[in-house]
């Protein structure tokens, strides 16, 4: 897929066009995926910075300048998204086979309790996040930014042209009432 | 909690961001007041509350899924051993310590999903307070995060109530076995020391003391990194005792380690880590402790009244204590000053005396007589090219036997043949060496042995005398040994008052000796001597060649302000002094467009491309016609083209020019002194601007090197190459050493004009901004702060600031003025005549 393609999808992702969306996610995943095992073939169990992966990803396929900030919000907004969206599938193939623990692929997303979350705490997650976004769509986004695709405060901030200051206290806000949804007891 | 009602959820978000940053009970007095008439709402609004304070203590989202780690295997999803001890996600491996203050178990997370272990530390005994500090403390500590700190992962309670901390588990051997084990020098022991003070020093910027730093405490890993365990834990530990009978029990530093404060029970700061430090330094150095007791001493006793012995006295090898005795015994000691108020002032001013020592630059730790900056430059003697030894030496007698040529004729010959015979006696010292297998002599050896003999041999032939002290000192100030140099000249100042000289030749001494002092950042001894000469110089009668002793004694002036950082009185200064220069002298005379030269850097500085480049222009067009191809001062012309280059946006140009002028200085300077340091800090820095770090970091190296070996370590732009080094070293993705670095510019900066000039404030903004990228937001204010101040000064290196605010996504900074277009295309214009002339600069000298 060459930068003009690319290019052209994060435009008509940003405009609401799903299928868009849906082709960039594959060209993002897959090349995830590619640096994942070039990762890994330096050795047993690497840790991957996934934030500078979509970053390499998004530097090899677009041209920096290709794009202003503007566009650049788009896309990491876009990646995001796509991260959030394979990590739920994977949790419900998870959750759905919960015997079938012999997943010899290499995935981004295996560790969910690297995060501290068991596949069905996610799949409550995803379905608060959906009920946040109907609120406020900036910050279901935000959550999708900061947790899904890896971007630090000063990422966002960056993104959004905001104060860091304004990132954590949404970011605050967005989190409470998530604990709150995943943990209603407490 | 609200759901579905984007309208309830408006005024919820509102009042919860009210709310989170107030104390408890202003918190609820807010709820109270705010949640008046509607107990639903206030019934959300705690519940948002607990929800925040409950997801912090969790982490919940903390770990991003991205920053997961991948694992090739199978997802294991076994049960846990029936009976394993838990503590949250955690279960205990086996136990790998006991201490004061509780246990320490290797661990690992529990869901053996992967394989992360941690050292899991527990508090067997928890009092009722310690939860609720223990909480406000944790978020202090998570907050450290660096290289060569473990790190706290994560901390809650487990079976039985038991508290626990899990922190990183480094597998690793305490410091001092580690320097045993591998053999390290003295060299390698020090670097090693320096990342455990970088560490502590970025604790205690984070108000964070470790109160217990110890061997067992700075575990190096197998890849050589140390790692500094149990950060905070002891401060932690002292805050959640306080005032409750455990105190004593807890408060478990090692006595080994403690500091006489610690012993006496009083204030600890950071000059308690620093003693420790100290101890750790010692042990590694001399391979003992410091205190070695007596019958019926105790620890505690000699930590209080005894001072220790040097370590150098202490070491087990006479070589050892050899490389010990001076500097490192006196840094030991400084670090371990009984009052805290001796010690060094800080884990940074220990570890900058530690790379001056390493720098063999003089260090702050002692005491600064002449004698002993002597002493440091002759230590910093390197060889020299034999070839270059004969030249120079060829030089020395032509200048004592011109300059004797302008004695009175009965005595000129008389003075002629002493000198040439001992410029013979000279050669004739050294001779042995051309047949064994030592090295080639050297220039520096051959005017070390036979310099001191000026002052004997020649002590009844004063007029003789006279001009041989003054070539050796311009023959030390060749090899780039300005200490020397003006250690000569003070000689021969002396002699030449003595035997009341013409005051012509007086003043002559005095300015060669103000601009060694100048090159030694001696400022103020530098302006001293200047002002005295321009004193003597207002009742000279006004003749060109007093005019050209006083432009003298003002450019020396102008050149240590701008070294210093005094940017403003050199600028007024060299556009007066220009401006005096061209009546006097005339607009083409060459030392009126060496006056250009520099006038041309300061207003590159200021961003003034089209006049700088005019100057430039006429500097250039002047040393052309007045000099033969080849002529070395071309080549600084050529060198400030680059610059200009540089600046104009144009590395590519910049770079080969700066490695075609590299070539030829070394062939000139032989790679000596402050002209090819200054050239490869040029071609470094332009090929850092192509995005060639690593070629650029080697340049950078190199002009390090070169201005190591010379001495002339504070001509005018020491703090400068270090800020770019350090940018360089930035860009290349190396931010820890760049914060070195930027520390060092810092220092020397401050050190030579203070923290209110250009470089100073340029290294704190790179500072501020190096801790932003490592997690501090606190930093951005800062950045702010030194921008605002860069840009009232109009420093040079604003613009960098401005970048590095937007980056850090604080407030959109506006971008000052951009060039209209007839003035893009003069640049333009300007930057093709540069080329053209600095293809002409370049030209070799030309061969018979």
């Amino acid at each position: 897929m060459g930068v003009a393609d690319v290019t052209e999808l994060v435009h008509a992702a940003g405009n609401g066009d799903a299928a868009a969306l849906q082709q960039l996610f594959v060209a993002v995943y897959d090349e995830l995926k590619t640096l994942a095992h070039r990762q890994l073939a330096r050795g047993a169990g690497a840790t991957i910075d996934t934030t500078g992966l979509v970053h390499e990803t998004y530097l090899k396929l677009v041209v920096p300048d290709a794009l202003k900030l503007h566009d650049r919000g788009h896309f990491f907004a876009t990646a995001a998204r796509a991260m959030r969206q394979i990590v739920i599938d994977h949790a419900r193939r998870r959750h759905a086979d919960k015997r079938g623990g012999a997943l010899q692929a290499v995935t981004l997303v295996d560790d969910l309790d690297g995060a501290g979350l068991d596949p069905e705490t996610l799949i409550h997650l995803d379905a608060a996040l959906t009920r946040l976004a109907a609120m406020e769509p900036a910050l279901a986004e935000l959550v999708e930014l900061r947790f899904f695709a890896g971007l630090s405060v000063e990422q966002v901030a960056e993104l959004r042209d905001v104060a860091p200051r304004t990132v954590i206290r949404d970011w605050r806000r967005a989190r409470a009432f998530l604990f709150d949804s995943v943990h209603p007891q407490a | 909690m609200s759901t579905g009602d984007p309208e309830r959820w408006r005024r919820l978000s509102a009042l919860f961001e009210g709310a989170i940053d107030l104390p408890r009970e202003a918190r609820e007095r807010y709820i109270v007041e705010k949640c008046a008439n509607d107990s639903e709402l206030e019934t959300e609004l705690r519940r948002m509350l607990a929800a925040d304070e409950q997801a912090e203590l969790s982490e919940f989202l903390t770990t991003s899924l991205a920053a997961a780690q991948i694992c090739d295997s199978a997802a294991g999803e076994d049960g846990y051993a029936p009976g394993t001890r838990r503590f949250g996600p955690y279960r205990l491996l086996r136990l790998i310590g006991r201490g004061g203050m509780g246990e320490v178990h290797l661990a690992e997370r529990g869901d053996g999903q992967f394989e992360q272990r941690v050292a899991l530390k527990l508090l067997p005994q928890p009092t009722p307070g310690l939860l609720q500090r223990f909480r406000q403390e944790r978020q202090i500590l998570a907050r450290l995060e660096h290289p060569n700190i473990a790190r706290l992962l994560d901390g809650g309670v487990g079976e039985a109530n038991i508290p626990y901390f899990a922190m990183e588990f480094v597998d690793g051997t305490p410091i001092t076995e580690f320097v045993a084990a591998n053999d390290l020098d003295v060299t390698a022991t020090l670097m090693l020391f320096l990342r455990v003070c970088d560490a502590v020093q970025y604790a205690h910027r984070n108000l964070v003391v470790h109160r217990d730093l110890k061997p067992s405490n700075v575990l190096v890993a197998r890849d050589g990194m140390p790692k500094l365990l149990d950060f905070g834990i002891a401060k932690l530990l002292d805050t959640t005792a306080e005032g409750e009978a455990t105190r004593t029990q807890l408060r478990a530093f090692t006595p080994d380690y403690a500091a006489p404060e610690q012993i006496r029970g009083e204030a600890v700061t950071t000059a308690t880590d620093v003693y420790a430090l100290g101890v750790v330094l010692y042990e590694l150095l001399a391979g003992a402790r410091p205190y070695k007791l007596k019958r019926n001493e105790s620890l505690e006793q000699a930590i209080l009244v005894v001072e220790p012995p040097e370590p150098s006295t202490a070491a087990a090898s006479t070589t050892r204590a050899k490389t010990l005795r001076g500097d490192l015994d006196r840094i030991v000691l400084t670090a371990l000053a009984k009052e805290p108020e001796r010690r060094y002032a800080s884990a940074e001013a220990l570890a900058a005396d530690i790379r001056n020592y390493l720098g063999g630059l003089p260090i702050t730790a002692r005491g600064d007589g002449a004698m002993y900056k002597l002493r440091k430059f002759i230590l910093r003697n390197k060889a020299i090219a034999a070839a270059t030894a004969a030249v120079a030496l060829i030089l020395v007698a032509a200048t004592a036997i011109s300059t004797g040529q302008a004695l009175r004729a009965e005595r000129e010959r008389n003075s002629a043949v002493r000198t040439r015979d001992f410029v013979l006696g000279m050669l004739a010292n050294v001779g042995p060496y051309r047949r064994s297998v030592a090295p080639p002599p050297t220039l520096a050896r051959m005017v070390e042995a036979s310099a001191p003999r000026v002052l004997t041999e020649f002590a009844g032939d004063v007029p003789t005398q006279i001009p041989l002290l003054r070539a050796f000192a311009g023959v030390y100030l060749s090899l780039g040994r300005a200490g020397d140099s003006a250690t000569y000249l003070e000689y021969a100042l002396e002699r030449e008052r003595a035997a009341s000289s013409a005051p012509q030749l007086i003043e002559e001494t005095q300015l060669a000796l103000a601009n060694n002092y100048y090159y030694l950042r001696r400022f103020d001894d530098s302006n001293r001597v200047t002002d005295a000469v321009l004193a003597d110089l207002v009742e000279a009668p006004a003749d060109e060649a007093h005019k050209r002793l006083e432009f003298s004694a003002r450019e020396i002036r102008l050149l240590a302000a701008w070294s210093r950082g005094h940017i403003d009185e050199a600028e007024k200064n060299a556009v007066a002094l220009l401006a005096d220069m061209r009546r006097t002298l005339g607009a083409d005379h060459v030392e009126t467009a060496s006056a250009e030269g520099y006038h041309a850097y300061m207003l590159i500085d200021r961003g003034e491309l089209l006049r700088a480049g005019a100057l430039i222009e006429h500097q250039s067009r002047v040393d052309l016609a007045a000099f033969p191809a080849g002529y070395p001062g071309n080549y600084g012309d050529a060198a400030t083209i680059a610059w200009w280059l540089i600046q104009y946006g144009d590395a590519q140009a910049a770079e080969p020019l700066a490695a075609r002028v590299l070539t030829l200085r070394n062939g000139v300077y032989s790679g000596v002194g402050f002209a090819p340091a200054y050239t490869h800090f040029l071609r470094g820095w332009a090929r850092c601007k192509l995005g060639r770090h690593a070629e650029g970091l080697v340049d950078f190296d190199d002009a390090q090197s070169v201005l190591a070996d010379s001495g002339k370590v504070g001509y005018m732009y020491q703090s400068r190459i270090l800020l770019h080094q350090a940018r360089c070293l930035l860009d290349a993705g190396e931010p820890e050493q760049a914060r070195v670095l930027y520390t060092r510019a810092r220092d020397f900066a401050i050190n030579d004009g203070g923290a209110d000039t250009p470089n100073a404030r340029a290294a704190s903004a790179a500072l501020a901004y190096v801790d932003w990228r490592n997690g501090n937001s606190m930093a951005i204010s800062l950045l702010q702060q030194m921008l605002r101040s860069q840009q009232a000064a109009r420093d040079p290196l604003a613009e960098q600031t401005r970048v590095w605010l937007m980056e850090s996504g604080a407030d959109q900074v506006p971008i000052t003025a951009t060039a209209d277009p007839a003035e893009r295309t003069e640049l333009a214009a300007t930057r093709t005549r540069l080329l053209a002339l600095a293809e002409q600069l370049t030209q070799a000298p030309e061969t018979k």
